[in-house]
């Protein structure tokens, strides 16, 4: 049950911050709608795609082999679950500074 | 011990259907009023929708309400090979779309919809024709089987009458997509998010630790057939984990939903949003996959479960013992994916019916008629999803009918995007006659004979009339012309 209450904490505090960036997300997309500056198509500036895109699949294959070794490693699964929520505030970070840098 | 079946309140379960829909409304008539204020704003967003909500919208409108049950299903059926080979093509189906959406949007930065890039780079109506009907159909079916997951859900848990959910679920979203377009989906979308992954880690911890902990499920799977615990289990893969990532490559690739946010995402953030949308929606499945484990453990027989595997999650979540409140919270998930999935498909449809119905049938239609008439598609499709579910038609059908065609435009398509020598010809009758000879010989051969000649069809007719072809496509030049001219782009933005 431990692992249950620490999850419903974090899942509190996790849901606060989000939704934080939510509220601020649709704030700031107001203020850009009613500027007329339309980003430009400087396509060589833009992230590139390379092997860092295996990184999730090939976590995905280990998280579901942990599961076949040992039964403590599912108590791994529900957290990576709220990790994947941070990952959505880290969305929102990444864009407020890359806008914030113009 | 598993409990006997008791149903929850169905007044709980009509609260939680009804106070989602009146909460996303409440949130959808905000954005509504500070985001929008043209058809361009409804159907694309302006195109300033930053990472944030471009990542959750995402990972929100891939996780249908039947990826909550059918993960639990395939762990359930196959162990952990089964929801191995549920997951991981999942994920890679969006994360595939990345390269193709940044070089779509290099070559068409201005663009709108799949079918009219198809008219325009094939020259073809025809052409682009066939593209709407399939990616409305694809919309239209993703719609229905969202639906059939939230039925078998609130039945499970509240013993609702699923033609009394269908017709408040259709009419909820339908009045929240109606009201802010694609703003509305992205945002909402992005709530719908966090109100799947949180909840779900919880529930899925509190069921662990209201049977025992996992060492008993663990030891009860190694005792029962240790293949369970494997992921190496080939079966698994031959039965449906091939199929299955054929007709979910076909399913993103085919889904105006994705393409649009491809379109209305900006320029900077595009290949992250698919990147980080695929690797976020991995836990999903995973999580909801070790409810199907359980079940499994406590040796639930298909009949215990009414015969389909699909409603081994609500049957495990309803009868270990749970809190009420912990019972609620797993529907509230279904319903979260539910209305997100079909809020997504139901944005992108008013942009195929704006963009590839109305403008080329009426291209006198002006601004605010436009607007109006994008709108009341919503409701439209609404109607017509309402009235298949109503009649009864089969969903197994209606799922294998649409991974047939999902994946007839799958080979097109990405030859349409990539390869120069493509031609009208090549992408229609690949379509056509993959759809013809695949289907039959699905009918005859079964699943996985079916969806691999349809792959086969549909990439073979195009490739030979492209070799067969004297002519390149210079997609420099069609940029730059699109650049210069943007007809689609400039009636959009100048209505009003």
């Amino acid at each position: 049950m431990t692992y249950a209450i620490v999850a419903a904490l974090l899942a509190v505090l996790i849901s606060v911050v989000y939704l934080y960036y939510v509220f601020d997300g649709i704030q700031r997309a107001s203020r850009e709608m009613d500027s007329a500056a339309e980003e430009s198509y400087d396509w060589a500036s833009y992230t590139r795609i390379n092997f860092k895109v295996l990184n999730s699949i090939i976590g995905s294959i280990v998280l579901i082999y942990l599961l076949t070794v040992a039964p403590i490693f599912w108590y791994l699964v529900p957290f990576a679950g709220l990790a994947a929520a941070v990952g959505v505030i880290i969305a929102f970070i990444i864009e407020q500074r890359s806008a914030d840098e113009g | 011990m598993l409990q006997e079946t008791q149903f929850l309140s169905p007044t709980l379960g009509w609260a939680l259907i009804v106070g989602l829909g009146i909460f996303l409304t409440i949130i959808a008539i905000t954005v509504r009023l500070k985001l929008v204020r043209n058809t361009k704003d409804y159907i694309i967003a302006n195109r300033k929708v930053g990472l944030g909500f471009s990542v959750g919208a995402v990972i929100a409108v891939w996780t249908w309400s039947m990826a909550i049950v059918m993960s639990a299903a395939s762990a359930y059926t196959w162990g952990l090979s089964g929801l191995l080979w549920f997951t991981i093509p999942n994920g890679i189906a969006i994360i595939l779309l990345a390269p193709l959406a940044l070089r779509l949007r290099k070559v068409v930065p201005n663009g709108y919809t799949i079918p009219d890039y198809i008219r325009s780079r094939l020259s073809s109506g025809f052409a682009a024709a066939i593209a709407t009907v399939i990616m409305l159909l694809a919309l239209l079916f993703s719609i229905l089987i969202n639906l059939k997951g939230t039925v078998l859900v609130t039945s499970a848990v509240f013993d609702l009458k699923p033609a009394a959910v269908l017709a408040v679920v259709l009419v909820i979203v339908t009045v929240y997509s109606y009201l802010g377009g694609l703003w509305t989906s992205a945002i909402t979308g992005t709530i719908n998010t966090l109100l799947i992954l949180v909840p779900l880690a919880v529930i899925v911890l509190f069921a662990l630790a209201t049977i025992g902990g996992p060492e008993w499920v663990f030891d009860s799977l190694a005792s029962k057939n240790p293949e369970y615990l494997s992921i190496f289990n080939h079966e698994a893969a031959a039965a449906f984990g091939l199929t299955l990532a054929l007709g979910l490559l076909g399913a993103s690739v085919s889904d105006q939903s994705f393409w649009q946010k491809a379109w209305a995402v900006k320029p900077r953030h595009l290949s992250r949003t698919f990147i980080w949308g695929g690797a976020l929606f991995y836990p999903i499945p995973i999580i909801a996959g070790i409810l199907g484990l359980i079940g499994l453990g406590y040796g639930v027989s298909l009949a215990d479960i009414g015969g389909d595997s699909a409603s081994i999650g609500p049957y495990i979540i309803s009868h270990i013992g749970l809190p009420a409140v912990i019972v609620a919270l797993y529907v509230f998930v279904v319903l979260n994916c539910s209305y997100s999935s079909i809020d997504g498909a139901f944005s992108a449809i008013s942009s195929l019916v704006s963009v590839n119905v109305l403008m080329p049938l009426f291209p006198r239609l002006g601004g605010k008629a436009l607007f109006t008439l994008t709108k009341l598609s919503i409701v439209l499709f609404g109607i017509v999803a309402g009235i298949i579910v109503m009649s009864g038609w089969d969903f197994v059908s209606l799922v294998l009918l649409a991974q047939s065609l999902n994946a007839s435009i799958l080979v097109p398509l990405l030859l349409a995007i990539t390869w120069r020598r493509t031609t009208a010809a090549g992408f229609s009758w690949g379509i056509i006659l993959a759809v013809a000879i695949g289907m039959s010989v699905r009918y005859f051969y079964g699943e996985l004979a079916g969806i691999l000649t349809i792959t086969g069809v549909s990439a073979i007719v195009p490739i030979t009339l492209g070799l067969l072809n004297t002519r390149t496509f210079d997609f420099q030049a069609y940029a730059r012309q699109l650049e210069a001219n943007n007809d689609v782009d400039q009636r959009i933005s100048n209505a009003s």
